[in-house]
């Protein structure tokens, strides 16, 4: 029987206690073959001003954070007032640690698609190729046969209205820049109107590739009538017309129409939900074990009592019929689908509630096993209030976009919020690297002195089941008061007054490691807590 | 006692590359930041005094900073160290720009220090001025919006064109009088942050450049933070002084 484990860190390490950014708009990948490390991305300036831009990195499995400057940017003159070298950022991970990336730069107005292969901290990303008026690149990659493939859905202005395409590589690791990048215009139909911002891809080991986009069919003076579609590959975007082999039946074209004409809150000017401008959410994720089951999740509206609306489908034969809603969620933002090797399952949203007059953005993951048959297991992440300060001047506040991955039979996800340290508005737990009082509701900077205004921050996520055999007793104990409290002892983790270590399954020595970095009392626990994890083992290893 | 002359010829060198200056301390044995590989050519140095930091690192007084690939240094251990961040963790890695003994006058240092960055950030307004077309003393006697973006044309970053009526009341570079139409990005979106967004009532210096396009009547346009600058008669003379 497995237990759910549910794990909550704000990204900020401890040296930038004092920032006060408005770090949204989050992005995440985990290294398949190592995947204790993660990468993330926000709209997080170099704090000291220089020229490239930050990742988010982890060698930890998520524990701690660095920010490491691997985002090639323009140069930074401080009085002409840049703040973000780039903005749109877009991460994944490819085979041998590759990492990929697809960022708008700022000075030169370019799409840059950037490869680190492998990835390794200290260096900046190349550039392998670039392209003028792209929106919002979406980096998805797959590695098989071999090969990284690499696709980047991007919304291209280039030549008229925007149109969504993707530029795709069907070995994009070793290849000198362009790295065999080509681009592919996605909609066929006519008339060509446009195709807002968010062109997704996701593909599968076996060659299929699905794009979902949302092409726009009519301009109404409050919102705008769209369609929904999906395209599919079925060979990595190799041939000469690629994504062209799901056929809407209605209409003979490629690209089969999820939905049509339903109503989208895409204005000029935008519309706004809370703080968040709305109007083009999009997510797909593949089953990893079987191609043909595939999930798409947008959000449309305006509706009576909602501004904004999610839906999610489902499609079990590759995309050539679709399920009704599984799931609907009023007033939500940032869809994010994943899918686990044991099928689990997750939705990744931001809810906007009113309570007691305060609005109020609350991060769920729904999870589910069976494909919302029965109700999925809904997991609130965060429950922070909406406050003014946070949002002093840009959009957007949180984000047009946050993140879900998988891995094995994990999730993994990335969400910014209103970071004020109070443990209410974290119903699973958070840990913070920066300095943090939750008694006092109150941040700090590095000096531990000086109070930090609240702010958005991006958090990570990580929700993972482990065997209940393995979770026997020894939480929250304590021994002479808070400094010596035990977080908890997970079969792969020990956490003690801020410490922690990774035990690694059956490895003895993890517990010995940390005894030569804790003081004497925790020393003395961590002795105790050593014998009682031997004890456990030999159990376990009784009984098998 | 004024700086040795050799002391503000390094600060001169390398204060405008360097972000982060700081007096510190090599701590000898110390392991550098968990996120530095092994094999890494690090040293750790304690943060005594911050010279020169953006906001965020100001409070790294008595913090440890990794240093990247050090220079070759003297054998003193209490140092200026010029660098730049390289990651920020647990503690802060850095690359070395350079270092120097710390002074007797470290005061003037301290000073010293500053008056660079101000030059570094009146060099970067001259090289402003000079690129623009017009630069004019106005007061805004208006504000209304010329984009032509609809649902149909516009991005998340689109810029949201509006124009500001400027009745000019001296033309500081170029001869533009009487009222001059300049354009802005109102938008609220993150490609656009800094911009300045002048309001009907201000009076201030604007700074015009062109950007190629013709929007509204509007080929000048205000892009960065410096475009417009407070209008005190001494500003006025400061701008004046540096377009000379």
């Amino acid at each position: 029987m497995s237990k759910r484990y549910v794990r909550v860190v704000n990204m900020i390490p401890k040296s930038l206690s004092g920032e006060t950014n408005q770090d949204s708009e989050p992005q995440i990948t985990i290294d398949p073959e190592h995947p204790s490390t993660i990468v993330g991305t926000a709209f997080t300036p170099d704090p000291a001003g220089g020229p490239d831009g930050p990742l988010y990195v982890s060698h930890d499995n998520g524990h701690t954070w660095t920010l490491d400057l691997a985002i090639p940017g323009e140069a930074f003159v401080p009085s002409i007032g840049q703040i973000l070298p780039t903005f749109d950022q877009s991460v994944r991970f490819g085979h041998g640690s590759a990492l990929y990336a697809g960022i708008l730069r700022t000075n030169s107005n370019t799409m840059d698609i950037l490869r680190s292969a492998p990835f390794t901290s200290g260096g900046v990303m190349a550039v392998v190729t670039n392209r003028n008026s792209i929106d919002q690149p979406y980096v998805a990659t797959k590695h098989a046969n071999g090969r990284d493939r690499v696709f980047v859905g991007n919304n291209d202005a280039s030549s008229g209205p925007y149109r969504g395409s993707v530029d795709h590589s069907p070995d994009a690791r070793t290849a000198p820049p362009p790295a065999g990048f080509v681009q592919t215009a996605l909609d066929p139909r006519v008339p060509f109107l446009r195709e807002l911002p968010p062109i997704r891809c996701a593909a599968h080991r076996d060659g299929t590739v699905y794009a979902a986009y949302i092409p726009a069919r009519s301009f109404a003076a409050t919102n705008t009538l769209c369609d929904v579609v999906v395209a599919r590959d079925d060979n990595f975007a190799t041939g000469a017309s690629p994504f062209i082999d799901l056929i809407d039946p209605g209409d003979g074209l490629a690209g089969l129409r999820v939905r049509q004409s339903a109503p989208f809150p895409w204005t000029s000017p935008f519309t706004y939900l809370g703080f968040e401008r709305i109007g083009s959410n999009l997510s797909i994720a593949v089953e990893p074990e079987h191609s043909r089951e595939v999930y798409l999740a947008w959000g449309e509206g305006p509706f009576a009592g909602s501004a904004q609306t999610l839906r999610v489908r489902r499609s079990n034969d590759h995309g050539a019929t679709w399920s009704g809603d599984l799931v609907t969620i009023a007033n939500a933002i940032n869809p994010a689908l994943a899918v686990t090797e044991d099928h689990k399952v997750g939705l990744l949203y931001q809810e906007f509630v009113t309570v007691s007059g305060v609005n109020r953005w609350r991060t769920h993951i729904q999870v589910t096993h069976d494909a919302w048959k029965t109700p999925a297991e809904d997991i609130l992440l965060a429950d922070t209030p909406e406050d003014p300060a946070t949002y002093p001047l840009w959009d957007p506040h949180l984000g047009d976009y946050i993140d879900l991955q998988a891995h094995g039979r994990d999730f993994y996800g990335i969400f910014s919020t209103n970071n004020t340290p109070d443990r209410a508005n974290f119903p699973q737990g958070v840990r913070y690297q920066r300095n943090a009082d939750f008694t006092g509701k109150q941040l700090y900077d590095v000096s531990g002195v000086t109070p930090v205004a609240a702010s958005i921050d991006p958090f990570f996520a990580h929700i993972y089941w482990r065997d209940e055999e393995r979770e026997e007793g020894l939480e929250e104990r304590e021994e002479r008061g808070e400094r010596l409290r035990i977080k908890s002892l997970r079969y792969e983790r020990l956490e003690i007054d801020g410490l922690s270590i990774d035990l690694d399954g059956d490895d003895e020595d993890g517990p010995v490691a940390l005894l030569e970095h804790v003081d004497s009392g925790l020393r003395h626990l961590a002795r105790r807590l050593e014998a009682e994890l031997r004890e456990r083992r030999k159990r376990r290893r009784d009984k098998h | 006692m004024a700086l040795p002359s050799a002391v503000r010829a390094v600060v001169r060198r390398l204060g405008p590359e360097a972000p982060f200056i700081f007096t510190g301390h090599v701590e000898e044995g110390a392991a550098p930041s968990s996120f530095v590989p092994p094999s890494a050519n690090a040293i750790v140095v304690r943060v005594e005094r911050v010279l020169r930091a953006a906001p965020a690192l100001q409070g790294q007084s008595g913090q440890l900073v990794t240093i990247l690939n050090p220079a070759p240094g003297s054998a003193a251990r209490r140092q200026v160290f010029f660098v730049k961040p390289a990651f920020y963790g647990e503690t802060i890695g850095v690359r070395e720009l350079g270092r120097m003994n710390v002074p007797d006058e470290i005061e003037d240092l301290h000073t010293l220090v500053g008056e660079v960055a101000e030059e570094t950030r009146t060099e970067a307004l001259r090289a402003h001025l000079a690129s623009a077309e017009a630069v004019v003393h106005a007061r805004v006697v208006g504000a209304h919006r010329v984009s032509e973006t609809t649902a149909a044309t516009a991005s998340e970053h689109d810029p949201d064109w509006w124009a500001a009526r400027l009745n000019v009341l001296a033309a500081l570079k170029g001869d533009h009088k009487g009222e001059l139409l300049v354009r802005y990005p109102n938008s609220r979106d993150v490609k656009w942050i800094g911009a300045p967004r002048p309001r009907e009532g201000d009076d201030a210096v604007f700074l015009l450049h062109r950007d190629g396009l013709h929007v509204g009547g509007a080929a000048l346009v205000l892009l960065h933070a410096i475009d417009m600058l407070p209008a005190s008669a001494q500003d006025i003379r400061r701008i004046r002084g540096l377009m000379q």
